[in-house]
């Protein structure tokens, strides 16, 4: 029975240590910074340098558009003198119904604008939300908060916060390593 | 003394890498859609839901077999099946196929049944963690028109060992028009590794 002793005390030992380290950090209640994770992921950068590129074409289109129907308009006010009345009419209409065509393009390319963000701002926080749920499992969190600055944790001790930690791991795997 | 000590502690190791056999497909699937076992995951993204599923080699193996298949029909099946990795994506939002989902006009709807049947190349991703993209081979997109509660399509990627002896691959789905950004679903190689099986 001697025999046995020291390797199931030293099997005891080793369990116990782990089921400290378990309930331990299980119990702690900790968060993360939301806007900070925001802020310092790389890939934050790149999908908004992306979206920048793709909202600058898409504007520069309706810039264009916009050039050409105010030259229409300079070169019809300098000869407006030169038009009769029914020629006058039409060429007011015709500005009018190029104008009113580049409205309609503009506020759909507004529109597109503001989808494109929304769908790079989603690819980023999906990230993070993935990142975090992952850590808190491997962890052994029960819970992790997060923390964006309106107001839902008002105070936590420096120890609570995960963000660096966190943004760490998240930036090291968006980089493959 | 020393030979109890090994195996007490070897014991837990060897069974956790064992790969586990299955009678009947039902089981087996039954298995596979447990998402604890990690061959199904799952997200819901702004009311979209999302799965992935690893379909183990000996699954499209039993689909092809006739009533009573020799051994050889078996063989030949199991060495053409698993030179590949499959995967089942499914998207849906209220229990709806995208098509009967997404789409605002009849614009929309063309683009998208343009998207879904031939351009899910350039949406759909496989990589490995250092960023290695697996080049896919070939997917199915079967039209349901609305007959289907999800858009479901299987994935046909290489085995290559290279690839596996990563800890994870990342499947990711880019947007599709959902306004749910890029989903990326983690796949642990090692269940792709010891995936179960049939007794064929």
């Amino acid at each position: 029975m001697k025999k046995f002793s020291l390797p199931l005390a030293l099997i005891a030992f080793v369990l116990s240590i782990i089921a400290f380290f378990n309930t331990q950090n299980s119990s702690e209640l900790v968060y993360v910074d939301v806007n900070k994770l925001l802020d310092g992921y790389k890939r934050t950068k790149v999908v908004r340098a992306a979206f920048e590129t793709k909202a600058k074409t898409l504007t520069a289109n309706v810039d264009s558009l916009l050039a050409g129907w105010q030259t229409d308009l300079k070169i019809y006010e300098k000869e407006r003198s030169k038009y009769s009345k029914k020629e006058l009419a039409l060429k007011q209409e015709l500005l009018g119904n190029k104008q009113q065509q580049i409205n309609n393009y503009q506020q759909a390319i507004q529109k597109q604008v503001q989808e494109e963000d929304k769908k790079a701002t989603q690819t980023v926080i999906n990230d993070i939300n993935d990142f975090v749920k992952e850590y808190g499992k491997k962890n052994g969190y029960k819970i992790i908060f997060g923390a964006g600055g309106s107001g839902n944790i008002m105070y936590a001790d420096q120890t609570s916060d995960l963000t660096e930690i966190v943004l760490e791991g998240l930036n090291a795997e968006f980089e493959g390593k | 003394m020393k030979k109890f000590i090994v195996i007490f502690l070897l014991a837990p190791l060897l069974f956790s890498c064992s790969t586990k056999v299955f009678d009947t497909s039902e089981e087996l699937w039954s298995y596979l859609k447990d998402k604890d076992n990690g061959y199904l995951q799952e997200k819901n993204i702004n009311g979209y839901n999302f799965s992935l599923l690893y379909k183990p080699t000996d699954l499209l193996v039993i689909q092809e077999l006739e009533e009573h298949p020799t051994p050889e029909k078996i063989k030949a099946l199991k060495v053409k099946y698993k030179k590949q990795l499959y995967f089942t994506l499914s998207m849906s939002r209220n229990e709806k196929e995208l098509l009967s989902t997404t789409p605002k006009n009849r614009q929309e709807f063309g683009a998208m049944v343009n998207q879904l049947s031939f351009g899910m190349r350039n949406k759909v991703h496989l990589f490995t963690q250092s960023k290695d993209t697996i080049e896919l081979l070939d997917y199915n997109y079967p039209r349901m028109y609305g007959m289907s509660q999800a858009t479901t399509m299987l994935f046909v990627y290489p085995r290559d060992k290279k690839y596996l002896k990563e800890a994870t691959l990342n499947f990711s789905i880019e947007d599709l028009g959902t306004y749910t950004g890029e989903v990326k679903f983690k796949i642990a190689a090692d269940k792709i590794n010891n995936e179960p099986s049939l007794k064929l």
